[in-house]
């Protein structure tokens, strides 16, 4: 079973993702915070992460950024989202680049794509 | 007696300390004045001193009466303009005592144009100088027609034992004018310099204000888009069966929050693009749209505005070869769904709202009817401007921000096309949109929010006209113009 870490600030969002990926087969874990999130990335190791952009203290491209320094975080796939327009075209152009994140959605979207998403990159 | 504005200015209590200055400099120059008057008689080059003497006693008697109505605070304006007309009284007589058109005093009314430019305004200024010529036209006709004595000028009667003393009274007098105009014009440029830097600061500081409003407000709405995520989720959640099967009932209501959903994700994003239109963040990113295979897709973008509402959407797409149209995709997008979306919103039941595509010569022209109340014509310009719907009355007969059209108004500006609204009471409304085939990239103008979308009837024909003529192929003019009168018959008066 692959386990995914939810990195989002706003429970709701949290709780929609985790239940649906949940409803789907796959375990997930939920950080709040960008620390938070490393933290926890050490423990769980993660197949692959859904992070906010627009996180408390860090945000989800310094994230991602740290945990692609962690050696054990090269190649874990990242999916960014964000409700902001502007970071989600800064967003695609990062996943374009596949450096970092591989993917980027821009909420509200639709939890199919996002499933269809996962799935590819778990494939 | 209606007092005009410019004189009633000088009796306002904030000109005081201004008029106050006006009468210690009225002292000041006057005193000089009296000062050379003496040295000059008693040089001998003054053929009538007794006149003049008398006439800086005058001007010292209304200049102390105005000083001292300043102190009291009464009739201000009524001895401050006998005081200026006093000087213009004793110049032009100084200059009749002392040789008329050969006198060297003329210059002592340019320091009465310095001294009013300084305290008082354009009007008192103007009309003080008027005065003068007219009493200083009066002094050479009379002389001219004899109605009058003339008296010899100064330096008529030098002597050979008074020329010095003349020389150095004509140097004084003509130092003080200089120095005195000067001073005066000095003063008034810094002033105006001083003023100008303030309002500069205002205007940036004004600007600057309404970019931080922009932010702000497209910061906020981003904000919104979050919990509008939440609320979409937990819908697909629900319909997914997270929660156990849903009974019929139960599905509905789910649809209907997930429309409201949509709804408000489509206002905050009206919003965040007013927002950003008005700091003039929005940029024309034109593309290639295929129409014939985009325009089905943005109607069908539009159903779920329609809901459970007895409505028909309806595409006119012309036969034929369509010409491919350069532009930005986006923002045509979001310019139709808000036509369509206001249109939804004020068809009655039982309603069609029809989106017709019409390629012309330099582009197409979009346009959007709806069977509503109409918009009478003293509103069609207001519809356009943020927060106005219809007759702004707070009695809506239908929901929503009204920013849709303004947004309109701006995202087809940044396209390099414009908008323009058809309507009668009672009879409907068509939005047409105007977007031209090729358009150069560029950023939007804050002046892009002054008006100018709706034309005359006249110029929208033409517009009409212009966009069908190269099109080789007769269109009948469909939509609102059709079925009704022609536009410019049925206004007038109506």
């Amino acid at each position: 079973m692959h386990t995914i870490l939810i990195v989002e600030d706003d429970p709701v969002s949290a709780e929609v993702l985790s239940t649906y990926l949940e409803a789907h087969g796959y375990e997930t874990r939920t950080a709040r915070t960008g620390p938070e999130a490393l933290q926890m990335y050490k423990t769980a190791r993660p197949d692959l992460m859904l992070v906010d952009v627009q996180l408390p203290y860090r945000n989800g491209f310094e994230v991602t950024h740290e945990i692609r320094k962690m050696p054990e975080g090269r190649d874990v796939p990242v999916v960014l989202m964000s409700a902001v327009y502007t970071s989600a075209e800064r967003g695609k152009a990062y996943a374009a680049k596949g450096l970092r994140a591989q993917d980027f959605l821009v909420k509200p979207f639709d939890l199919d794509t996002m499933l269809t998403r996962v799935r590819e990159l778990l494939s | 007696m209606r007092v005009p504005a410019y004189l009633a200015e000088l009796g306002r209590p904030d000109r005081r300390p201004i008029l106050a200055g006006g009468v210690v400099s009225g002292y000041v120059v006057t005193l000089i004045f009296l000062a050379l008057l003496i040295l000059a008689d008693a040089a001998g080059v003054i053929a009538a001193p007794g006149p003049l003497y008398g006439l800086v006693a005058a001007k010292l008697v209304t200049n102390t009466l105005a000083g001292l109505s300043l102190r009291l605070g009464r009739f201000v304006m009524l001895t401050a303009s006998v005081n200026v007309a006093m000087d213009i009284v004793v110049m032009t007589a100084a200059i009749y005592f002392t040789g008329s058109t050969s006198s060297p005093l003329y210059a002592i009314y340019v320091v009465e144009i310095a001294v009013l430019a300084m305290l008082t305004n354009a009007g008192v200024t103007a009309l003080a100088i008027a005065g003068g010529l007219v009493l200083y036209g009066m002094v050479v006709l009379g002389e001219i027609l004899g109605w009058w004595p003339s008296y010899p000028p100064p330096a008529v009667l030098v002597t050979e034992d008074n020329r010095a003393a003349y020389m150095i009274v004509k140097y004084a007098f003509d130092t003080v004018v200089l120095a005195t105009v000067a001073v005066f014009l000095i003063r008034n440029l810094a002033r105006l310099e001083d003023r100008e830097a303030k309002l500069r600061k205002q205007a940036d500081d004004l600007v600057e204000a309404a970019r931080e409003k922009s932010e702000f407000m497209a910061n906020v709405t981003h904000e919104l888009r979050t919990p509008i995520f939440g609320i979409s989720g937990l819908c697909d959640l629900l319909e997914a069966g997270a929660a156990g099967s849903l009974s019929d009932k139960q599905r509905h209501f789910v649809g209907q929050i997930r429309r409201s959903g949509q709804n408000l994700l489509h206002l905050v994003d009206s919003l965040l693009q007013l927002a950003k239109a008005e700091a003039a963040r929005v940029e024309f990113r034109p593309e290639p749209i295929d129409l014939r295979e985009w325009i089905p897709q943005v109607v069908a973008g539009a159903r779920w505005m329609v809901g459970t509402r007895d409505l028909r959407l309806v595409v006119d797409l012309p036969e034929g070869p369509m010409p491919t149209l350069h532009s930005d995709r986006g923002k045509l997008n979001h310019v139709l769904l808000n036509l369509l979306s206001n249109a939804i919103k004020v068809s009655p039941e039982g309603g069609t709202i029809t989106l017709f595509v019409e390629p012309g010569d330099e582009g197409v022209v979009f346009s959007v009817k709806d069977e509503g109340p109409g918009i009478a014509p003293e509103d069609q310009r207001r519809v356009f401007e943020s927060f106005e719907q219809g007759d702004g009355s707070d009695e809506r007969p239908y929901g929503g921000l009204g920013i849709g059209l303004s947004l309109v108004r701006r995202l087809v500006a940044v396209m390099g096309g414009n908008v323009t609204v058809e309507s009668e009471v009672g009879r409907g409304a068509t939005f047409h949109v105007f977007v031209p085939f090729e358009a150069e990239p560029r950023v939007a103008d804050p002046r892009d929010a002054t008006w100018e979308a709706v034309v005359s009837p006249e110029r929208l024909r033409k517009l009409r006209d212009t966009v069908r003529a190269g099109g080789g192929r007769p269109t009948a003019v469909r939509g609102s113009s059709a079925d009704r009168p022609a536009p410019n018959a049925g206004q007038p008066g109506s």
